[in-house]
Parts: structure tokens; sequence; C-alpha cells
């Protein structure tokens, strides 16, 4: 998932070492290995289902979706897994993407709104790195956003593209 | 706010608004070229690459744009001659398959549409990730449309995200 996979890469230092910590993180991780390596051994090869462990991520998502009355860091950590989870979709070429995307423009809305929470520096890493993996997936999804335009949804397409271009700035 | 200050006053300010988006999508360009500097020969053509199928998807995104003839074939051209100047299987090369596949989608001759289905192959062999084998699926379904429908109107349709 990055350019060149050698010295620092953030899914590796930062992703995985928190996802030790949090169940929700973890799940949306596994998911993703677990359908990659589904995707290259056969499904039948592997001790758990990955898409039961997308699903528990879901679920878990959906349970924690009033994130109006959770900290900066619970918010991040949330962007964070929903990242993740749009990473599934492209390996396991699922078409539930926009659902995803919507969740991500839902979570992103709540950041922008409180942004002026101190975060740890660990937290501040992790937030930077989830803004640049956005900024960096934004123009690929963006075809979809054109077409939103193009199809008279620009209210639509404008929400998102501000929502990201926050992210951005 | 960056280049989306405005909102969608037409469809040609929201394109060049996604335009000026995509040049600075590239962020980490720089820092990749000072971590990587036995990359640097490479990573600047991956970029150029990714700006070029920008510029065919914008250009094929508008119907006015559409209408100006000479720039698809241009674009292509330059696309197909840049991307055989990289050696295959270097690192990062998968950061092409979104580029490709624009290209690719873009593309009407045999030639280039079966060069581009082999690097597309080539990387969905390497990472095995199903979105790929979806693009080939998507890109045969686009080459076979009606010639009266743009490919990129279908694209939304075919569930399937690319990068």
């Amino acid at each position: 998932m990055v350019i060149i996979d050698r010295g620092f890469n953030g899914w590796r230092h930062l992703v995985l070492p928190m996802a030790c910590q949090d169940d929700l993180l973890m799940w949306s991780v596994l998911a993703v290995a677990a359908f990659h390596h589904s995707g290259r051994v056969g499904a039948h090869h592997l001790a758990a289902d990955p898409t039961s462990l997308a699903s528990k991520a879901i679920y878990e998502l959906q349970r924690r979706r009033n994130l109006v009355g959770c900290g900066l860091e619970e918010r991040y950590r949330v962007i964070m897994t929903i990242i993740v989870l749009l990473l599934a979709t492209m390996v396991n070429g699922d078409s539930d993407f926009p659902i995803i995307l919507r969740m991500l423009e839902s979570a992103l809305a709540l950041v922008t709104e409180d942004a002026s929470q101190a975060l740890s520096e660990t937290m501040q890493t992790l937030a930077e790195f989830a803004a640049k993996q956005i900024r960096k997936y934004v123009p690929f999804l963006l075809p979809t956003v054109v077409i939103l335009c193009v199809f008279q949804h620009k209210k639509r397409a404008n929400d998102i593209i501000r929502r990201f271009n926050y992210i951005k700035s | 706010m960056r280049v989306f200050a405005s909102p969608f006053i037409s469809v040609e300010a929201g394109i060049s608004a996604v335009a000026a988006q995509a040049t600075q999508c590239w962020d980490n360009q720089e820092q990749a070229l000072v971590t990587h500097p036995d990359h640097s020969s490479t990573l600047p053509i991956i970029s150029s690459l990714r700006q070029i199928a920008f510029y065919i998807y914008l250009h094929e995104a508008t119907p006015e744009s559409r209408a100006v003839l000479g720039v698809l074939p241009g674009l292509l051209l330059e696309f197909r001659q840049l991307l055989h100047t990289m050696p295959e299987a270097v690192p990062g090369e998968h950061a092409l398959i979104w580029p490709v596949f624009m290209a690719a989608a873009a593309s009407y001759k045999h030639e280039d549409r079966d060069y581009y289905a082999r690097f597309l192959e080539r990387q969905l062999l390497r990472s095995g990730w199903a979105n790929i084998l979806k693009a080939l699926q998507c890109l045969r379904r686009i080459w076979s449309r009606d010639p009266e429908r743009d490919w990129v109107s279908m694209l939304p349709e075919q569930g399937v995200f690319v990068m």
C-alpha cells in the first residue's frame, strides 16, 4: 500500500501496533489479511472467514456510529478502521465501497467539527497518516464524485469534496 | 479552503477543480524521492503517468472536451510511450494500476488494449487483489459497449474500486 515498501511503512509501523490495542481496528486488519490470503490460497485453507471478520468490524462500527460522545482519539481510530475497510474492498473486489466511503464522510464530518482537542503524539502521527491516505485515495475516488456532479448531484459532490479537502488543509 | 472553495458552478469549474486537486494528490512523491534516491528515475515517470491518466479521464468526462478532436490520441500516445520506458516489475509499479485502467478504458486500438490488459494481468498475478480482476472484466464491458455510450458514465455502474 505504499509506493515503495522500504524503511518506514505507516501500515506496518503505525496501524498494526494500534490494531493490537483496539479490537475494531484489529478486525478490519485481519479481514484485509484474510481476504488477501484467501485470494491466494483459497478460502478453504483459512482458519477464519474474512467476510465474517469484515462483518464484525462493520457491526462494531455501526455500534459506535454515534461518535458525538466519543473523544477525538476514538474518532480517529474509527476513521483509520474505515480506511482499512476501504482497502479491503480493493483486495476482495467488493462493490460496497460507496457504502464505506459514506461511512468515511460521516466520520470525517465529526473530526472537522471538533479539531481543537489535543491529540497524543502517537495519535497525531496516526491522524496525519490517515489524512495522507485519504488525500491519496480521493483523486481516484473522485471520478465517482465527478459523475455525481455531471448527473446533477452537485451539492452531494461538493459536500464530499469539501470534507475531503479539509483533511488536505 | 483549497481549489474546491467554490461550489461546482458548472461542470467545467468542477472538472478544473478536480484537475487542480489531481496535480496535488501526489504529495508524498518528493518525500519518496528523498527516501528512495535509487528510484529517482522511475518515481517521476509514475507521477507523470498518473497526471496523464487524470487528464485522459477529465477530457473524457466532459462532452465539450470530448468534442475537441485530436486531444485524446495525443494523450494516449504520450501515455503509451512513457509507460513503455518503465522497466517491468520495478518497485512502485502497482501505483500505475489506476492510470493504466484509465488509459485502457479510453483506448480504441486493439494493440493498446492488449498491452494494457497484459500489464494489469501481471499486477493481478503479483498482488492477487480481486479488484484488478474486476477491473479487467470492466474493461471488456467498456470495450464492447455501444459506440454511442461514453465509458466514463459506465464507471459508477461497475462496482469496482480501482487504484
